[in-house]
């Protein structure tokens, strides 16, 4: 992934790059809105960060321009501004995704990642498929080596979210954002639980593992280790 | 919000504007009765003119005898009083007329005169004749006048228009001082305000608008101007409480994360011991953020914040699906978790704050319970267009005594300081109760803990 930072606090963007770099991703970064909304005009990149206050030029500001001169480029807003009007301020500035800091690594990575794969991620009803296990989301049935498997709403709706982003990690913010759209963390972890019960039906009496956790992260559905 | 607001401004005005247009009217009156007595005046004139005209046209050309007899008739035939007709050779000798003499004061010149004359019977005694005269010299050097008695006349004309002059005076005297009356009244209710302002503007921030009895108009809007100072010093109160909790609360955790650090660089050498401190630090200042947090939640909703998103919201499945989500939580934790949930019931709210003020009160449950069965229900309450969301636990419960305090930022009730958590549960809830307009209570369930929301239906 080729990423632009722009964020003025230099500490974390100097952090947000050496982690991303370690990932393996191409990072540049700024430290002002204006020369930001320049490069990222005249450059390609899979994927935006942008902070919100920024020198020169807000972030959402930078946002809107760049939606208004139709680039689609995804963009992940990180701020320090938390509440729920300040994210739907951002989502409706052209933002696609909303991360409150002091933000998580993985977390970060779990949705730039997430981010990226969008368009195709979201398309419409075709049947998903991961080795032998199926979901159909017209019928809303789930299959595994042929067995139909009995599910929850809810836990149907996991299952969409975690086959619809196969093969990439998947926070448990993100789950109590796409399934609950609840926007806060509860302090138990009550995304755990859900989730063992959903292991217990589509893992238990199969062979291989799809539902892997993903230690400080959260979980990946995928084929193989 | 008074339903029956004072009228007393609102009539003032509307009597001062009758005022003025009483005022105006009069004037205007006034002005036409002025006017239309000179009038009248032009009237008089030009029948004077006009019959000395009649004479010269007439008898004159039959010579001065047909003249001078003609205006004998005139004078024998006049019937009204008041008439005068002279026809003189010269100022001392007259042909014919009503007096026997040319007046000294007429003078003898083609022109229009009014004079007085000294009152001679048989016309009213005691007053002074005005007199209006149409004076013409004829060729002959001869004099024709023809006149009026216009003393009534113009006692009438003096009369209107002095009284016209007198009436403009004393209304315009009247609407003027009810004006300056009505205007001061006005401005000192204004300067109140403006002192109150500058008042607070200058730090004394108690000032207030000093209202009057009974109450008008500037009463209400003074009364209104109050609250929205009471409102705004509440706030600042409440950011100066935020700041001072902050302060007190972050600065004991910051300081002992200070003090682990400066001891970790004196002491602390191998790999592993400065790991484990890298991760005590870490979730040391976990903590601090999560309580900042909370603290600022809690204060951007108590400044009003949330009120921007106020839509209605279905709380029955809202509750469903917090259930849901916490109900194998219960399980594992080895509780359980019911519910009754009437169906369909609405209310205009926050749907974030909701759910996080239920997550709240069911976490709280599952923390504090320790057993049994905790329940959550929705149903009207017994007061009639109220809804009553209660969530009852089988734990130990919080003595009467500390009901209050509980909702206090930072309680934490000394059995339960062992466990994590800010203990800004109770008053997160409470700030989410204040902004819905709903009421919070603690109940003692002997055993257990009872929370109960009650929230107006909406409609």
């Amino acid at each position: 992934m080729k990423v632009l930072i722009i964020e003025d606090d230099l500490v974390t963007s100097d952090y947000l790059s050496k982690a991303l770099g370690e990932s393996g991703h191409n990072v540049d970064s700024l430290d002002d809105g204006r020369r930001g909304l320049d490069r990222a005009r005249n450059e390609e990149y899979d994927v935006l960060i942008v902070d919100r206050m920024l020198p020169s030029m807000d972030g959402l500001t930078v946002i809107e321009n760049l939606r208004k001169e139709g680039r689609t480029t995804p963009v992940l807003i990180v701020s320090a501004l938390g509440e729920v009007d300040d994210r739907v301020r951002g989502l409706r500035a052209g933002g696609d995704d909303y991360l409150v800091k002091p933000v998580a690594f993985a977390e970060l990575l779990a949705r730039l990642e997430a981010l990226c794969r969008r368009p195709q991620a979201s398309a419409g009803s075709a049947k998903l498929e991961i080795a032998d296990l199926e979901l159909d989301p017209l019928s809303r049935t789930v299959r595994r080596s042929g067995v139909k498997i009995e599910l929850k709403p809810r836990e149907f709706q996991i299952l969409e979210y975690l086959m619809r982003h196969a093969g990439h990690v998947v926070t448990r913010t993100m789950l109590l954002e796409a399934v609950w759209d609840y926007h806060f963390d509860p302090e138990t972890n009550v995304i755990d639980v859900h989730m063992s019960r959903l292991r217990q039906k589509i893992d238990k009496e199969f062979k291989p593992t799809l539902l892997h956790t993903v230690r400080g992260a959260g979980y990946v559905l995928r084929d193989g280790d | 919000m008074e339903t029956n607001p004072s009228h007393r401004i609102r009539n003032r005005l509307w009597l001062a504007s009758l005022a003025l247009g009483l005022a105006i009217g009069t004037v205007a009156i006034g002005g036409v009765v002025y006017w239309s007595t000179a009038i009248a005046e032009d009237d008089l004139d030009s029948e004077l003119q006009a019959e000395i005209l009649e004479l010269m046209q007439g008898p004159f050309q039959d010579g001065p005898e047909a003249l001078a007899l003609e205006i004998r008739r005139r004078i024998l035939n006049t019937d009204s009083l008041g008439h005068i007709y002279l026809f003189a050779e010269s100022r001392r000798t007259m042909i014919e007329g009503t007096w026997p003499e040319w007046p000294d004061e007429l003078l003898a010149e083609n022109d229009l005169q009014t004079f007085a004359i000294d009152d001679e019977p048989p016309l009213r005694v005691g007053i002074d004749r005005q007199v209006r005269i149409a004076v013409q010299i004829l060729p002959s050097g001869r004099r024709l006048a023809v006149g009026h008695d216009v003393t009534e006349h113009h006692r009438v004309k003096r009369g209107l228009q002095l009284g016209a002059l007198g009436t403009i005076a004393l209304t315009l005297a009247i609407a003027m001082a009810g004006g300056i009356l009505v205007s001061r009244r006005l401005l000192d209710r204004i300067s109140a305000m403006r002192n109150t302002v500058i008042d607070i503007l200058s730090g004394d921030r108690d000032s207030r608008v000093p209202l009057n009895e009974p109450t008008d108009e500037f009463d209400m809007l003074a009364k209104q101007f109050n609250s929205l100072l009471d409102e705004n010093q509440s706030l600042l109160r409440r950011m100066r409480e935020v700041t001072d909790e902050v302060a007190h609360d972050l600065r004991t955790p910051l300081a002992r994360m200070r003090a682990q650090i400066e001891n970790g660089i004196n002491t602390v050498t191998g790999e592993a011991e400065q790991r484990e401190l890298l991760h005590s630090l870490q979730s040391e200042l976990d903590e601090i953020l999560d309580t900042f947090n909370a603290l600022l939640h809690i204060a951007q909703i108590e400044t009003g914040r949330a009120q921007e998103e106020m839509v209605p919201v279905e709380l029955t499945s809202l509750s469903a699906d917090i259930v849901e989500l916490y109900e194998p939580v219960f399980e594992e934790a080895g509780l359980q978790l019911r519910s009754h949930l009437d169906p369909g019931i609405s209310i205009i709210g926050n749907r974030h704050l909701l759910a996080q003020a239920l997550t709240n009160l069911i976490e709280n449950a599952l923390k504090y319970a320790g057993r049994g069965v905790v329940t959550l229900s929705l149903r009207p309450s017994s007061t009639i267009g109220e809804i009553t969301l209660s969530i009852s636990d089988q734990g130990p419960g919080i003595p009467k005594e500390e009901h209050s305090r509980v909702l206090q930022r930072f309680a934490r009730l000394e059995t339960a300081r062992s466990r994590p958590g800010a203990g800004l549960g109770l008053s997160f809830v409470d700030a989410v109760a204040k902004v819905h307009n709903a009421r919070l209570d603690l109940d003692d369930m002997n055993p257990g803990l009872k929370v109960s929301l009650h929230f107006y239906r909406s409609t």
